[in-house]
């Protein structure tokens, strides 16, 4: 629990401050986090997460309304929870689809949240939402999302094995 | 009981939100911002890095066409300046202005459009509608949100903002330049008299509120005129994109800092 509760707050920080130098402008590393831990059944660690990851986004992001983020991510979580028991069975073939997907759809319900919010209690508007280049920025920032993910994971397990080998195991 | 525990969580996040906007809880949660900020703007300069990088990598050989151009431009408009510096234009009145230096810290995309957030904020004497630059002279855009230690800025290419805006050859062709979707600038309502024309400098006239006169804002690029219309209207090249902008300056009138 605590973690996810680091992971999710320094995967904050890399789509928030870092987003913007790549290609579409977003980064969704908060969000691989918790279909991680969604996948792997684990509830509460979830809900700490999504939690945590939107009140961070809701500190950071002063364009608008308090509670946005927090509200979205709140019904994410109870979404991610329904469905982790359904993600927990798709083959790895399938997986990578499935994230790109899942990434993309929640990328699509932030901004529709983000629309709602400062629609209906002020802030920043975002006009041209349903607009080609809006879907192309979605779509490359799911795909880089879900590169850098998988690059993260196997430099992770890579240097796992390097300190084990090195520190751990004597010949 | 396992349901009762289960809506602990849920009911303290709507009552953190609650207690947000109806007491001054939101000071105390914007101390936080501080800190995270501190350690985000790292994150911030390293992907700036990386893009700076890969232009680099991989557009080598336009960027060093683009510099031989620029340096031609450069040339040309030193050259402008010396002939004008001679000429009897009537003097014009300057804004009284506080020039206060800022770090781009974030920049976020929602929707088509992007929002800059500087390190400074109304401790620092940022008034909103106050005007931003790079420290070169090139019109950012303006301050839409202050807080206590950041605030907010809206580009010119978004499509929600519009300025005053004139032709550093003749001041007397006032136009008002838009944003276009986050990406480019239209330079809007030219007079179908108004002597414009491509290679043309865009820059920020004197009946925009709180901006400096003559802050760059772009290059005309191309003229649109149907015979019949009353107006004209050019495609502005911006002078910078928005990924490459670290350092701004923040132009806060004098009669607002210390409010």
């Amino acid at each position: 629990m605590i973690r996810a509760f680091f992971a999710v707050i320094l995967a904050g920080i890399v789509d928030f401050f870092g987003g913007s130098a790549f290609p579409g402008g977003r980064l969704y590393f908060g969000f691989v986090l918790m279909f991680v831990l969604a996948r792997q059944r684990n509830t509460s660690a979830t809900f700490g997460a999504c939690a945590s990851y939107g009140l961070l986004l809701d500190i950071l992001h002063p364009a608008f309304p308090f509670g946005t983020f927090t509200l979205a991510h709140a019904v994410l979580a109870a979404v991610l929870t329904g469905a982790g028991a359904r993600s927990a069975g798709i083959d790895s073939k399938r997986l990578y689809a499935a994230a790109f997907f899942a990434v993309f759809a929640y990328a699509l319900f932030l901004e529709l949240s983000l629309q709602a919010a400062s629609g209906l209690f002020g802030g920043l508007r975002t006009p041209h939402i349903f607009s080609a280049g809006f879907f192309r920025a979605l779509a490359i920032s799911s795909a880089t999302t879900l590169l850098g993910a998988f690059a993260a994971a196997y430099a992770f397990h890579a240097l796992q094995g390097f300190v084990r080998r090195r520190f751990f195991i004597r010949s | 009981m396992l349901k009762k525990k289960n809506l602990i969580a849920p009911v303290a996040l709507i009552a953190l939100i609650v207690l947000y906007h109806a007491t001054p809880l939101s000071e105390p949660i914007q101390w936080f911002r501080v800190p995270l900020i501190k350690a985000g703007s790292p994150v911030y300069r390293a992907a700036r890095a990386i893009r700076q990088w890969e232009n680099g990598f991989f557009h080598a050989r336009a960027l060093a066409q683009r510099v031989t151009l620029l340096e031609q431009s450069v040339s040309e408009l030193t050259y402008a300046l010396a002939g004008a510096s001679g000429s009897a234009d009537p003097p014009q009145e300057e804004l009284a202005a506080v020039t206060i230096p800022a770090n781009v810290v974030a920049q976020n995309a929602a929707g088509s459009e992007r929002t800059l957030l500087l390190d400074r904020g109304t401790e620092d004497g940022i008034a909103k509608g106050a005007a931003v630059a790079t420290p070169q002279g090139v019109f950012v855009g303006k301050i839409i949100s202050v807080f206590t230690h950041t605030s907010l800025v809206r580009p010119l290419t978004s499509s929600e903002s519009a300025v005053a805006a004139q032709t550093s050859r003749d001041s007397r062709v006032q136009a008002v330049v838009r944003g276009q979707r986050g990406l480019s600038l239209a330079m809007e309502l030219i007079p179908q008299d108004a002597a414009i024309r491509e290679g043309d400098v865009a820059v920020s006239s004197l009946l925009e509120e709180n901006t400096p006169v003559g802050l760059l804002i772009g290059t005309v690029a191309t003229i649109a005129y149907d015979e019949g219309d009353l107006f004209k209207e050019a495609a502005l090249a911006p002078f910078i994109s928005l990924g490459d902008i670290g350092e701004v300056m923040v132009f806060s009138p004098v009669s607002r800092v210390g409010e």
